[in-house]
């Protein structure tokens, strides 16, 4: 029998009232339909605005593959590893808050296009424009500051040559770009480092084809070198700290973000290779009555990351049963229980040695 | 010269090669980590912070009640030689000298050996322990031992401090392993023999002073 109309046969999914308003808000199932058995063996890359660091960390924490292509020497400690910006993403291009500042890795990577020479300095030290936080003090010359940069730039290309997965978190839509040489910078000079030219420093707020125009030929650089490469659009949900455009930052944020997730659909629905993921949505749908912000409502809690997260594998597992993660490893377990023994072994070395 | 020989289970070979087949003219003297037992009464140098590692210095003797600035030259051995990288990849100067701390901070024996260095002004020499036949991966070259120990060096370059790497005679050619004859039944500490090339390889290097 046909139906009366087409709503009449939808699944429970389609109604607010049945996906919804019926359930507790921890409830709420069938957020996500990934498009790709994502593997734990498979190869992801990470990058974008900060939110895209909390994707890794739970990778890594879940036994999946993350790849961080730039790792710190040998000998570093934790602190300090994660003092200069290793393993945040998996290259240390820092933050890349747009989607045409993704273009402009992607170029450079590729060679599409000349890398800038551009390095601010600040009481002797020096900084990178690209990556204004990377070193926290700065570094001690502008040819440090140039070959810091060539080292991300060749480590970022070596996740897109190797990646199965590029996961990319769209951040904002204001951005700052240099009149004379058209390089856009992912903060706005003379904040976290360099001065501030109003003559030559301008600001842009990108609009919707601008943005998915540089993020699609972003995906199109990368899958000309890396054919099997499948991209994971997320956007932030963290709210904008400060706006330039003139309006209320509330409202900036509402628009900057609706108009990146509108992209990030958009291309998810168009392309096959494309999968877009709700953390956006997570955080901030209306169900979820911000329970997941910080006091100051800007900042996600570790509970709503441990959330958004636990989404993502829990749907992974929902539909490609046969996801495993790989348990932890035991190699330091093991290697501590040689060490220790091995020192019993010495104990009776030196009573050797040592007595008459 | 007088030399102070530091370390821990490995002290012992050199210390059993210096009584019976030592011909050299140094003065050598031995002390382990602490053990509890046999008599040995080793430095407390396994410190909970730097202040009471920097005080201990001051009035560090050793088994032989001697003031350590009368010593004129240090040993460590029995350490295992971090792995650094190779050298390729550009790191910044402030992650180089971060790393540098980390590395000496984390080895109790490398920042008894800064300490030592800088406060007596008095070289100091470090010898990891021998290529242990459980560790052993086919494949792993002596020139790669080479390499990590210069990496090493580079590292500490303008210090008073080498880091040694395993005498080239006592290895098979080109391989990250010991000649058996130099080993102890256990695959892991060295023997009298190797105790005794290791003494004459120092004593080389003091004669360069």
């Amino acid at each position: 029998m046909e139906p009366l109309n087409p709503y009449e046969n939808l699944p429970d999914k389609a109604f607010w009232r049945l996906a919804v308003a019926a359930h507790n808000m921890f409830d709420i199932e069938g957020l996500w339909d990934p498009k790709f058995n994502i593997r734990p063996k498979a190869k992801v890359v990470t990058f974008g605005s900060c939110f895209a660091q909390h994707i890794g960390k739970a990778l890594v924490k879940r036994g999946f593959s993350w790849m961080s292509n730039e790792m710190p020497p040998k000998g570093l400690s934790a602190d300090n590893a994660k003092k200069y910006n290793y393993n945040i993403f998996s290259s240390r291009t820092g933050n890349i808050y747009t989607t045409s500042l993704l273009r402009q890795w992607t170029e450079w990577s590729l060679d599409k296009k000349k890398t800038s020479d551009e390095v601010w300095e600040k009481d002797g030290r020096y900084y990178d424009p690209f990556r204004p936080q990377i070193e926290p003090d700065g570094f001690g010359s502008p040819d440090e500051v140039l070959q810091s940069r060539n080292q991300t730039i060749s480590s970022f290309k070596e996740g897109i040559l190797t990646a199965d997965y590029f996961v990319f978190t769209l951040g904002l839509t204001e951005s700052w770009f240099n009149k004379k040489t058209g390089v856009e910078y992912p903060m706005c000079p003379g904040t976290a480092a360099g001065v501030f030219d109003s003559e030559n420093h301008i600001f842009k707020n990108q609009d919707y084809p601008f943005i998915l125009n540089n993020l699609r030929e972003s995906m199109q650089l990368m899958r000309e070198v890396n054919k099997k490469l499948k991209f994971i659009l997320t956007v932030s949900p963290v709210p904008l700290t400060a706006t330039n455009t003139g309006n209320h930052v509330l409202l900036a944020t509402m628009e900057s973000k609706s108009i990146l997730r509108a992209v990030a659909g958009q291309l998810a629905r168009s392309r096959s290779f494309i999968d877009y993921f709700p953390s956006y949505e997570l955080i901030n749908a209306p169900s979820f009555k911000g329970v997941f912000f910080e006091p100051n409502q800007r900042g996600v809690t570790s509970f709503g990351v441990d959330f958004v997260m636990d989404t993502f594998f829990k749907s992974l597992a929902s539909k490609f049963e046969k996801n495993e993660s790989i348990p932890p490893r035991q190699r330091k377990v093991l290697k501590n229980k040689k060490q220790a023994d091995q020192d019993v072994v010495c104990e009776e070395e030196l009573l050797n040695a040592f007595g008459k | 010269m007088k030399i102070l020989v530091l370390g821990n289970s490995h002290v012992a070979a050199l210390r059993s090669a210096y009584g019976i087949k030592y011909s050299g003219n140094n003065e050598y003297y031995f002390i382990a980590r602490p053990q509890g037992f046999g008599g040995l009464n080793g430095l407390k140098y396994q410190v909970e912070s730097d202040r009471l590692l920097r005080e201990d210095i001051t009035g560090f003797v050793s088994w032989e009640d001697r003031p350590l600035s009368e010593y004129d030259a240090f040993v460590f051995v029995g350490y295992r030689v971090p792995y650094l990288d190779d050298g390729r990849t550009f790191y910044s100067s402030a992650i180089l000298k971060a790393r540098y701390s980390d590395v000496i901070t984390e080895r109790i024996h490398l920042k008894l050996a800064v300490l030592i260095s800088e406060s007596i002004n008095k070289k100091v020499y470090i010898i990891s322990h021998p290529f242990q036949d459980s560790e052993y991966r086919p494949g792993s070259t002596y020139d790669s031992h080479q390499k990590r120990i210069d990496i090493l060096n580079d590292l500490i370059i303008g210090s008073k401090i080498d880091f040694l790497p395993i005498p080239e005679l006592v290895v098979e050619t080109g391989h990250a392993k010991m000649k058996s004859i130099y080993l102890k039944d256990d695959g892991a500490h060295g023997n009298e023999e190797y105790g005794a090339v290791i003494l004459s390889e120092i004593d080389m290097k003091l004669a360069d002073i």
